[in-house]
């Protein structure tokens, strides 16, 4: 028997299957309030990859509208009030992830002991952005690489290494405000000034996932395209050991204009001394590569000596013995060398 | 300030302040009209292509989406006399206009534009102006034969705009120095507070259109030109909040009217600020190749001037920038027998160029006096000395930039006694104490470690253009009034100034005045905004307006008071007879007793204004002087400017406190222009790569000099033509401050800088530390 099609193939158009798959697809962004760290975490494992936390959404909310990123589930753990708790306890300061940069930046127990990271949070963007901006939020934003950025909103993106492309269009292209360390395939730098701040205290990232928690120092949370964060996993907490007595503590940060600026360069350091001595050092750059850059080889040059004019020279000259500045950020290097030598000597 | 005026000279609260800071006054993306529809546009990912196919048909069957444009379905209509089409086959740039939808809301708008397909030949193209001049080049408009723009009269056919007075040739061989160099100024974008917008609906044949622009008789113009329909039924209303020179949506507004007739609805465009970056016209770069001849004694022989800018794919003001350069700055601004100019604008594959704060004179003067700098050091003199010797003054002969357009002579009157230079240098260098700052010739005036400050001086002028405009004022029964003015607020104080200077002719109180501005249906049209003229002729067709109601008012008292008008004036509402006391007439009274009272004010064509002495056709400028110091730190290149001394004449300061604000305008524009903005083109696609806020970086506030640190002059010397003397300035403000930083930078560092940025890097570049 001849069996009679149900529909006549001719008469679905092209354009009407393309719109059907169209309407199939899910318009709006679910957006779920986590109540706890469990949830938020079952949440996004529910949900693996297509969700993205948000919290003070101040990073993720501009790369959804210029449809950088597009999530199909946001997680908002902004409900998870003891997140946002500051305090120490026997001899470490804990930092909720929730906390906001502002917080951070008038909290007298930091602005006391843990000045280098108020000095920090004060540099950060602009009045509204610190009151929005949550700490764990400024460590895990993206890369600023206005390849990276580029709207695709008006037709002109780049699909970029970083988003799964064969090339970084900063290499042949403007590279002004790229790295000079570390390049690898993406020349984009790791934007966060916190980072830094909070390498430079030896700090330490708890974070919160399927299988409960890890504790990870954050000199080791980064990797070359973002940090070690599965997707199903946040960061709850954030613990800095008190520093020693005789600790030095600077913050450098060079910028184009006073505020609402990402650092073209930027030094944080805790230089300890013991009569005279420098017995410990942690040089941390930020803005010149890919992850906050510890400058290594700079902390072993000064540990052991007296500083002086000549041992912070030694200590520039090795912070940027790896640099190889890119076509157009030739610049960045006499700025990190001056930002070094004066974390040091000042 | 002078005590015989009322309300004019007054720091009065503006008109517009009250509803500004309560969010109750009304911008254009504020309207709301019931069944309204949204437009959004599909952009043009590659810089130059041909469209070969496109397909809106699955678009057009999403729900909710009421019309799409495209080039296939618009007239093929030039907005103004531009190389563009409203929509093209051929995109000119990143960001062009491909298709145009409107929807019932913006998101489904957008959606639609994902549902358009396009299939693009790329075509070749070129981003740089030297490039483009290079014989291989492509060209981005074929059909215009060549990538040096050649559309107008005043050109050589090869494009090029030359004013040659003099002999050069001998004015270089009299000198005693000859300097030679080549200077660059960057592009620089708008950033109007509010990115553009649009509404229109159609009642029947006739269309109402809100548009954010400053310039409504063109747009008004242009709407019914291209719509195919007499002015009389085409009513332009204008909100504006700020326009810094590109507020005209020539191609947007009469897009918006298309949509809205074809949908019979109310439709609204509105740019992102994104797209106001990518599609709003820009300023104009330049290249000046500056070659300047002196004697020992400071006199200049000779100036010669050569500059390359980069056109872009468009303009609405085609060579219009280069011509004022060519009749103001690099002719005018300093006094030499021999002076030339030659300039040209070449057409590439990026954003549009258009009129922007300044217009060519910002541009010209950073080249020239950045020149004059140098002309000076190599005669030893003092640089405000040079200026003092070197300035244009009183009685100089004027060009005018119309008629070099047009390829008429454009020398065109004389400059008149309302400006003096001089005394701006003196005011600007006396309150920065330049006297015990400067210690010489690349002698930083402190050295504090890596530290340097320095200290330099610039002036400049653009014009503040006097024409015909009209105005209407209109007295109420109760004893107010309401003027109607075709000027625009945008944000500059117009509408307070229009106010100030009514309520002061009728005797009124600053309160009992308010304007209307320019609603074709209501108003007469001005040209607009541009060029200063908010003051100069606004204002002044204002007063003329004034002054004929109060002429009417008074004869209507006159004779119920059995007295001649000439006996009569106004003051405090009251009409008063002079010596007789006892006889007096409430303005009210003469209003409801001459039932309606309206005075018409048109300015007289602005070649009956002369000079008293010497009987010349007077042209309309403002000058300043501008003194900078900066600190520089040499070991990251970090510049601070630390203070500001800006003299500026304004004729006559209607609201000292408005005349002050746009000093500071000036003052932010110039800072920002130089030392931190930049229109970053990528060099291989010919895409802005930083069209938002946080890349294309604007001065703060903590960037710029506090405000105590700035000292501001106002020299009140009378125009000819304006209101109680009164001539806009406001452009002007802005002219001298980049440069003044530019020689500071000198002073501090002793390296030139010729390029066009004062940003660190450059900064590091030229200290060799690169």
């Amino acid at each position: 028997m001849k069996r009679l099609p149900l529909v006549e193939q001719e008469t679905i158009s092209e354009d009407l299957i393309l719109l059907s798959k169209y309407w199939d697809k899910q318009k709006h962004v679910e957006h779920h309030n986590a109540g706890t760290v469990e949830e938020a975490i079952s949440l996004l494992n529910w949900n693996a990859g297509e969700a993205q936390v948000i919290a003070g959404g101040v990073d993720l909310v501009h790369l959804m509208k210029t449809a950088v990123r597009r999530p199909r589930v946001l997680v908002n753990i902004k409900k998870i009030s003891s997140l946002a708790a500051i305090k120490e306890e026997a001899d470490e300061l804990k930092i909720g992830a929730l906390a906001t940069i502002h917080d951070i930046e008038v909290s007298p127990i930091i602005k006391g002991k843990y000045r280098l990271l108020a000095e920090a949070a004060h540099s950060i963007a602009a009045a509204q952005v610190r009151n929005m901006a949550t700490v764990g939020g400024n460590l895990c934003q993206h890369v600023r690489c206005w390849y990276y950025r580029r709207s695709q909103v008006t037709g002109q993106s780049f699909f970029c290494y970083r988003k799964g492309g064969e090339q970084c269009y900063a290499i042949a292209g403007n590279n002004t405000y790229h790295a000079i360390i570390d390049g690898g395939e993406c020349h984009a730098v790791c934007p966060s000034d916190m980072a830094p701040a909070l390498i430079a205290l030896a700090a330490r990232v708890k974070i919160a996932g399927p299988d409960g928690y890890r504790l990870l120092p954050l000199d080791e949370f980064y990797t070359n395209l973002g940090n070690v964060l599965r997707s199903d996993e946040i960061i709850t907490e954030i613990q800095i050991p008190s520093p020693k007595p005789g600790t030095k503590q600077r913050f450098r940060k060079f910028r184009l204009r006073k505020a609402i600026d990402f650092a073209i360069s930027s030094v944080a350091a805790t230089i300890t001394t013991e009569a005279d001595r420098v017995s410990d050092a942690r040089i941390v750059l930020g803005g010149i590569a890919p992850t906050p850059y510890r400058a290594i080889c700079a902390e072993a040059s000064i540990k052991g000596k007296v500083i002086t004019e000549s041992v912070a020279e030694a200590a520039v000259t090795a912070a940027v013995g790896e640099a190889v500045p890119m076509s157009m950020n030739a610049y960045k290097l006499p700025i990190t060398e001056a930002l070094v030598r004066r974390a040091i000597l000042e | 300030m002078d005590d015989k005026f009322a309300v004019v000279g007054k720091r009065l609260p503006r008109v517009d302040a009250v509803a500004k800071v309560r969010g109750e006054a009304t911008f254009v993306p504020d309207i709301q009209l019931p069944g309204m529809l949204y437009v959004r546009f599909l952009r043009s990912p590659h810089s130059h292509a041909r469209i070969l196919k496109i397909n809106t048909k699955t678009a057009q069957k999403l729900p909710g989406v009421r019309a799409i444009l495209t080039h296939k379905n618009v007239p093929k209509i030039h907005p103004r006399n531009k190389l563009e089409y409203l929509l093209c086959e051929t995109m000119h740039y990143a960001g062009d206009e491909v298709a145009a939808v409107a929807a019932e809301t913006k998101e489904i708008a957008e959606e639609a534009l994902k549902l358009i397909k396009v299939e693009y030949e790329v075509l070749p193209a070129v981003y740089d102006a030297e490039e483009a001049m290079k014989p291989d080049a492509p060209l981005v408009h074929p059909e215009h034969g060549s990538n040096l723009y050649h559309g107008v009269a005043g050109c050589t056919p090869d494009g090029w705009l030359v004013v040659d007075i003099g002999d050069v040739a001998k004015g270089f061989t009299e000198a005693d120095f000859i300097i030679e160099n080549t200077y660059e100024t960057p592009m620089q974008y708008t950033c109007s507070p509010m990115p553009r917008a649009v509404v229109c609906q159609w009642t029947g044949n006739k269309l109402t259109c809100w548009a954010d622009t400053q310039t409504p008789q063109r747009v008004w113009y242009d709407l019914a030109r291209c719509l195919g329909i007499p002015q009389s039924d085409v009513r332009l209303i204008c909100r504006c909040v700020g326009s810094y020179g590109a507020k005209e949506p020539d191609k947007a507004a009469v897009l918006t009217a298309l949509l809205a007739r074809r949908t019979g609805r109310p439709v609204k465009t509105e740019f992102s600020r994104e797209e106001d970056f990518i599609v709003t016209h820009r300023r104009l770069d330049y290249k000046t190749q500056g070659k300047m001849g002196v004697k020992k004694n400071g006199t200049i022989t000779a100036v010669y001037n050569r500059v390359i800018s980069n056109f872009g794919n468009d303009s609405l003001v085609p060579l219009g920038v280069l011509a004022t350069s060519a009749t103001k700055t690099f002719i005018m601004l300093y006094r030499s027998q021999n002076v030339k100019f030659e300039g040209c604008s070449v057409l590439t594959n990026t954003t549009q160029h258009s009129a922007m704060l300044g217009f060519g004179d910002p541009e010209a003067n950073l080249c020239m006096e950045r020149l004059i700098d140098e002309a000076a050091e190599r005669v030893g003199m003092d640089p405000v000395e040079f200026r003092l010797k070197n300035c244009v003054r009183y009685g100089d002969k004027a060009y005018n930039r119309e008629r070099l357009l047009l390829g008429q002579d454009p020398h065109w009157g004389i400059v008149g006694s309302d400006i003096d230079m001089q005394e701006c240098i003196r005011r600007a260098a006396e309150t920065a104490d330049w006297k015990n700052k400067w210690k010489g010739w690349a002698t930083p005036m402190e050295v504090n470690g890596s530290r340097r400050r320095g200290i330099g001086v610039s002036i400049g002028m653009h014009h503040c253009l006097y024409i015909e405009y009209s105005a209407v004022v209109r007295m109420n029964q109760d004893g107010t009034a309401n003027v109607l003015s075709g000027a625009v607020e945008i944000g500059q104080g117009c509408a307070t100034a229009i106010v100030q200077v009514v309520a002061e002719t009728l005797g009124l109180r600053y309160e009992d005045v308010s304007a209307t501005m320019a609603d074709t249906a209501a108003t007469p049209v001005g040209f607009g905004n541009v060029g200063s003229m908010g003051t100069s002729s606004a204002v002044t067709a204002a007063k003329y307006a004034a002054d004929d109601a109060r002429q009417k008012l008074l004869e209507i008292a006159a004779r119920e008071l059995g007295v001649k008008t000439a006996d009569l004036d106004i003051k405090d509402r009251m009409i008063l007879v002079t010596g007789q006391p006892e006889k007096r007439m409430p303005v009210a009274t003469a209003c409801t007793k001459g039932f309606q009272v309206i005075g018409v004010g048109l300015n007289p064509h602005p070649d009956t204004i002369k000079d008293e002495k010497t009987g010349e056709i007077l042209q309309h400028y403002a000058v300043a002087a501008v003194v900078a110091e900066v600190e520089v730190d040499t070991d990251t290149g970090a510049l601070s400017v630390l203070r500001m001394s800006s003299a500026n004449d304004c004729g006559r300061a209607i609201n000292p406190t408005n005349v002050e604000n746009q000093i500071d305008l000036g003052i932010t524009l110039g800072n920002g222009w130089i030392r931190s903005e930049n229109f970053v083109i990528d060099r291989s696609t010919g895409v802005m790569l930083n069209p938002n806020l946080l890349d294309y970086k604007l001065m703060t506030i903590l960037d710029v000099p506090k405000q105590d640190d700035v000292k501001k002059s106002i020299l009140e010397l009378p125009s000819a033509w304006g209101a109680y003397g009164a001539k806009g300035f406001s452009e002007t403000a802005m002219v001298a401050v980049a440069p003044a930083i530019a020689n500071a930078v000198y002073n501090a560092i002793g390296v030139r800088i010729r390029g066009a940025h004062f940003t660190p890097e450059r900064i590091l570049e030229a200290l060799g530390k690169l």
